[in-house]
């Protein structure tokens, strides 16, 4: 399965996700990637294609494998699920490229939710635990969206209301660049954490490294700490 | 075609799980194991460490490491019939058990656990039992309960053997046959629902077939975590006190 790329694969077929059966652990992390391919990200796109293969790689070798499940989303304009969730070991090479003419983030953000709590609720009826992280990355605010950011943030505070969820659910919005939206956005979504990066590699992988660590976190029970 | 060795080793699915109940803050004291040394023969052992003793966390472990090492080094001696393996896994345990705890200085009070061993001999059934647990064979459900008079093997690591040997043997099970079967820690008794820490155990009609006999998530090796997290998830029932199980179903039997 390496050697196929995202681009290559359109997995949007109720959204292919693992089947719960075939589950060999009891507990697992799910996280989705929502990822801004809107023709802005041209600058820092292939570092974060590089950087999101180096973490596959990295986590196909970890002893957290058979639980790490990923799910990916993408975004301009429309929003594509080009994965549903996935044992990390199955997970395609990523191949994002520049693409639209919009930013649908509020769109994204509650298709990547939606998808997260879904199978979510199929894991645990039955009998596998969760821990799912939801990271958000744009780099610029919401311009095409049908959805408002009201219900992502409904949606989010119906899930974190629950004591069952509210140490199990975690969500991280990245601001890629300079745009001053990232706080209101994450406001305005209900987003539990924002980090601000920057657009240079090294940038773009300290990224991706705090997304292993709270892949590495969630699987150890431990709390994720910025 | 398969090989032999193959086909034995597919014969019998195996689920094992340890959960740490929810009166035990740190550490969780029951420990489980199984072992396929040869094609045919299976031996699983489950531990509950004395919680009055010391260090109880220990005292199972080291009961199912022991357990293990016995198992893996038992092959030029090993007998040819399930009793006549289990017989002499547990003499040899009292044995290694009293090495262990003069070459560590260990305390009597530092090696108290219980064990269930269980010996698979082809379609051969042998379970033995040294303190409490549970014992479910083809649906039919045995509670062993010393009334919490505890009566663990190290104990009797300083007797004869003759004594130890009406020690070792006074509560064994044997079948010719099986379709599965189960062996369980007393923590399987202790489902509840958090809220009531000290309320009579409520759940065992519903909890003892369900992980014990039931086979249901046969397919996934998490059988037995995943129903815990269904009894937890839609019953609010988790245990109160550590439990270790080991399931094993036999395919051709079954």
């Amino acid at each position: 399965m390496q050697n196929l790329n995202f681009n290559d694969v359109d997995f949007n077929l109720s959204y292919n996700n693992f089947n719960p059966e075939d589950i060999q652990v009891d507990e697992t992390v799910n996280a989705v990637f929502v990822v801004d391919v809107s023709p802005s990200v041209a600058g820092y796109i292939n570092e974060l294609n590089h950087a999101l293969n180096d973490f596959t790689a990295a986590m196909q070798q970890s002893h957290i494998a058979d639980r790490l499940l990923v799910s990916v989303v993408e975004f301009c304009e429309k929003v594509k699920v080009k994965s549903g969730f996935q044992p990390v070991a199955q997970l395609p090479t990523f191949g994002f490229k520049p693409t639209g003419g919009g930013t649908a983030l509020h769109d994204a953000a509650l298709q990547g939710l939606k998808m997260a709590l879904d199978y979510r609720n199929n894991l645990e009826a039955s009998g596998v635990n969760t821990k799912t992280l939801l990271f958000i990355i744009t780099d610029g605010e919401d311009n095409s969206s049908s959805h408002g950011a009201d219900e992502v943030k409904n949606t989010l505070q119906q899930v974190l209301a629950s004591e069952r969820n509210a140490f199990s659910f975690v969500s991280v919005l990245f601001g890629v660049g300079n745009a001053a939206s990232f706080g209101q956005a994450q406001k305005d979504m209900g987003i539990q954490h924002l980090a601000k990066v920057g657009t240079s590699g090294a940038e773009i992988k300290r990224m991706i490294g705090f997304i292993s660590r709270s892949v590495s976190s969630a699987a150890a029970n431990a709390p994720i700490t910025f | 075609m398969l090989p032999a060795a193959l086909i034995f080793k597919m014969q019998m699915k195996i689920y094992t799980t340890v959960q740490r109940g929810f009166e035990h803050r740190t550490y969780c004291e029951d420990a489980a194991g199984f072992w396929q040394p040869l094609p045919g023969v299976t031996v699983a052992a489950v531990s509950d460490g004395c919680s009055g003793g010391c260090n109880s966390h220990f005292a199972s472990a080291l009961t199912v490491k022991i357990i293990g090492k016995i198992v893996n080094s038992m092959l030029p001696q090993m007998p040819s019939s399930a009793s006549g393996t289990g017989g002499f896994i547990l003499s040899r345990y009292m044995q290694e058990l009293l090495t262990v705890k003069q070459a560590l200085c260990l305390e009597t009070g530092e090696i108290l656990a219980t064990l269930l061993l269980a010996v698979v001999y082809h379609n051969a059934l042998w379970i033995a039992a040294l303190g409490d647990g549970v014992i479910a064979i083809d649906g039919e459900i045995t509670e062993i309960n010393h009334q919490n008079t505890p009566d663990y093997p190290a104990y009797h690591l300083h007797q004869s053997a003759n004594e130890q040997t009406s020690y070792l043997f006074a509560q064994v099970c044997e079948q010719t046959a099986f379709t599965h079967f189960a062996i369980a820690t007393d923590g399987v008794l202790s489902f509840t629902t958090a809220q009531h820490i000290s309320a009579v155990p409520a759940g065992n009609d519903l909890v003892l077939p369900y992980l014990l006999n039931d086979n249901s998530l046969q397919t996934t090796q998490s059988m037995l975590a995943r129903k815990c997290n269904l009894l937890h998830s839609k019953y609010g029932l988790l245990p109160a006190d550590d439990v270790a199980v080991v399931k094993i179903i036999n395919q051709i039997n079954s």
